[in-house]
């Protein structure tokens, strides 16, 4: 990112007094290409880095305020009429009869707001000086792999490399993506986007640029989205926020680790340090987004993390092809079907109950009051699991996976070097979720 | 489409046990299994975080994240002060009823008073530090050989003083 557009970022915040930035933090280009925040020098614990006022932010609040705020406008004196923000959502609200804000999430509301002030507003938006420094399509079209899918780039197959995980993982998202893009697109097709347009534009030509824009911003709410309470609907409670969206995730809680924290007096979101530290030179500051796994990184924010201990392997398919109808069925009465997984040097207890199961009762056949009673003795505690006789299943289970993660990994590795960005970041990433799996089947194997 | 920091992905379970001792699973078993959690695992893991309360009944926190569970100890000033009377082990099944009739030092319960700062409403170190005074009586122990509240009183009238912090 340039140091006009960041400049540009502060420039705006300062506007408001209580915008806060530590002198010693500073913005970099991290070691994957990306943005960062840094801090040179000393810092305390607890002490506050960064200040961002409620108004900079971009949550169902704000928007909803900023929209009727230029909609009151509209209705004041003549030369107030004229400013593009104001005609925009005067004609979204009541000339175009097309949005009941009631009928749409307040992530459909979000997402076709911040199209409107990325590419119909553009540099007239109030926001502007936020919008220029996110990244741009490209940035998530070479992360996400399920992004090309969606625009139908069929030379970019990803679903033969990719685990279970992700692919279950991704699919949940596509078909979010896809839900909120089958209810707003009616309205985003009749924005007009006069700045583009012109008589030489095809019908699919522009729908398909519409589209991509639109996948666009639902990617940056998506992978930029912070825990902001706002209403008791779980769906309201997200924000975007300037400044603090450069911070990166790390799994290691060290002396670069901060946490944020909102003001409840103002709603300024805050960003402290997690420790006192003496930096000599730049050092990157992080969070720690959540105990979350490489394939949940992978599908959300569209990057990885080597040697995440928050990685597991989704074993459901194989632990499934070992049940029948009626051992499903039981499962399923006790609440222990499905979400199967290993982790780093243990097993799910799921997937010790259904293996246990497995293992004590025969197939296509009732399952006796006896082995019921034994089954429930097991998930209340009474009985532990060294009692059944599953680990030979569970190895099985185990080396296939391990057989499965080398053969996915060698087709990684035999795709040629020098392929396009796309292609070369995805095996990269895909690469680094099996090398995690590796290490996981090997601490329990 | 979770934000991060997301309060609602960390489960908190909050449950009594004995320090030091694999409990009984069954009231365990029902609320972590279906998470994926071994009972026979956490429970391993609640002793390994209560050793420092052998023998006394603590309330344990569990969080609960992404199928891991991670065990700590929530202090109370009464688990505290009976593990500063350094009693030793008894078999609860056969000694019944005792009596906490040992002697702990005020610098002890000033200790036990940081401990338990955060989580009182007291204003200084001082006003902490009478309600651990409090929690002794209520034990039955003595402090500086003497009977908690006189030791309050005392504080009260300015003739002990109690640090800030």
């Amino acid at each position: 990112m340039s140091d006009e557009k960041y400049q540009l970022l502060i420039d705006w915040l300062k506007q408001d007094n209580s915008f806060y930035l530590s002198p010693n933090i500073q913005i970099i280009e991290d070691s994957y290409g990306g943005i960062g925040l840094a801090c040179k020098g000393k810092k305390y614990l607890n002490e506050k880095l960064i200040s961002i006022p409620e108004k900079y932010m971009i949550n169902i609040k704000t928007v909803e305020r900023h929209v009727h705020m230029q909609d009151e406008l509209q209705k004041g004196d003549e030369k107030e009429r004229t400013k593009p923000s104001q005609n925009i959502y005067h004609k979204i609200l009541h000339e175009d009869k097309n949005i009941m804000p009631d009928e749409y999430s307040t992530n459909q509301l979000i997402i076709l707001f911040m199209y409107v002030e990325m590419f119909i507003l553009a540099e007239k938006s109030f926001f502007y000086p936020f919008l220029q420094t996110l990244p741009t399509f490209e940035t998530f079209l070479c992360s996400v792999p399920y992004l090309p899918d969606l625009l139908r780039m069929k030379q970019y197959e990803f679903k033969n490399k990719v685990s279970y995980a992700f692919l279950k993982h991704s699919n949940t998202i596509k078909r979010r993506i896809m839900d909120d893009w089958n209810t707003i697109k009616h309205i985003l097709l009749n924005l007009n986007h006069s700045l583009d347009d012109d008589a030489n534009t095809s019908d699919k030509s522009r729908n398909t640029r519409i589209f991509q824009r639109f996948l666009h911003v639902s990617m940056l709410i998506n992978s930029r989205c912070l825990y902001y309470d706002i209403t008791e609907e779980k769906q309201d409670n997200f924000t975007l926020v300037p400044l603090v969206d450069f911070i990166n995730h790390s799994v290691a809680v060290n002396g670069g680790h901060c946490y944020p924290k909102v003001n409840k007096l103002t709603r300024s979101f805050e960003i402290y340090s997690g420790s006192t530290t003496d930096f000599e030179g730049l050092n990157e500051v992080f969070f720690n987004y959540g105990a979350h796994s490489n394939d949940f990184l992978l599908s959300e924010y569209g990057f990885v993390v080597p040697n995440n201990p928050s990685d597991f392997i989704d074993i459901t398919p194989r632990v499934l092809k070992l049940l029948n109808p009626i051992q499903i069925a039981f499962l399923s009465e006790i609440g222990y079907l499905g979400d199967y997984t290993v982790t780093y040097e243990d097993i799910s207890f799921r997937t010790i109950v259904a293996l246990a199961l497995v293992s004590i009762t025969a197939n296509n056949v009732a399952i006796t009051t006896e082995q019921k009673s034994k089954m429930i003795k097991l998930i209340n505690g009474t009985l532990y699991e060294t009692s059944f006789n599953y680990k030979k299943l569970l190895h099985t289970i185990l080396q296939e996976e391990l057989d499965d993660c080398h053969e996915k990994l060698e087709l990684l590795r035999a795709e040629k070097e020098g392929g396009n960005k796309i292609i070369t970041t995805f095996n990269s990433n895909i690469q680094i979720v099996y090398e995690g799996y590796l290490q996981i089947l090997k601490s329990v194997l | 489409m979770p934000p991060k920091f997301d309060p609602n992905e960390v489960k908190f379970l909050y449950l009594r046990a004995v320090g030091g001792e694999v409990g009984a699973s069954a009231a365990l078993a029902p609320k972590i299994g279906p998470l994926g959690l071994s009972p026979k695992k956490v429970g391993e893991d609640i002793a390994k975080a209560t050793k420092a309360f052998k023998g006394i009944k603590v309330t344990v926190q569990l969080r609960i994240q992404n199928r891991q569970a991670v065990a700590s100890v929530v202090p109370s000033a009464s688990s505290l002060v009976i593990t500063a009377l350094k009693e030793p082990p008894r078999d609860r099944k056969k000694e019944k009823n005792v009596k906490h009739s040992g002697n702990l030092q005020l610098e002890d319960i000033i200790e036990i008073a940081r401990q338990m700062r955060e989580k009182s409403f007291g204003k200084t170190l001082a006003s902490v530090t009478k309600e651990i005074l409090g929690t002794a009586q209520s034990i039955g122990c003595r402090v500086n050989f003497k009977n908690p509240h006189d030791i309050i009183e005392a504080i009260n009238a300015g003739e002990i003083e109690i640090p800030e912090n």
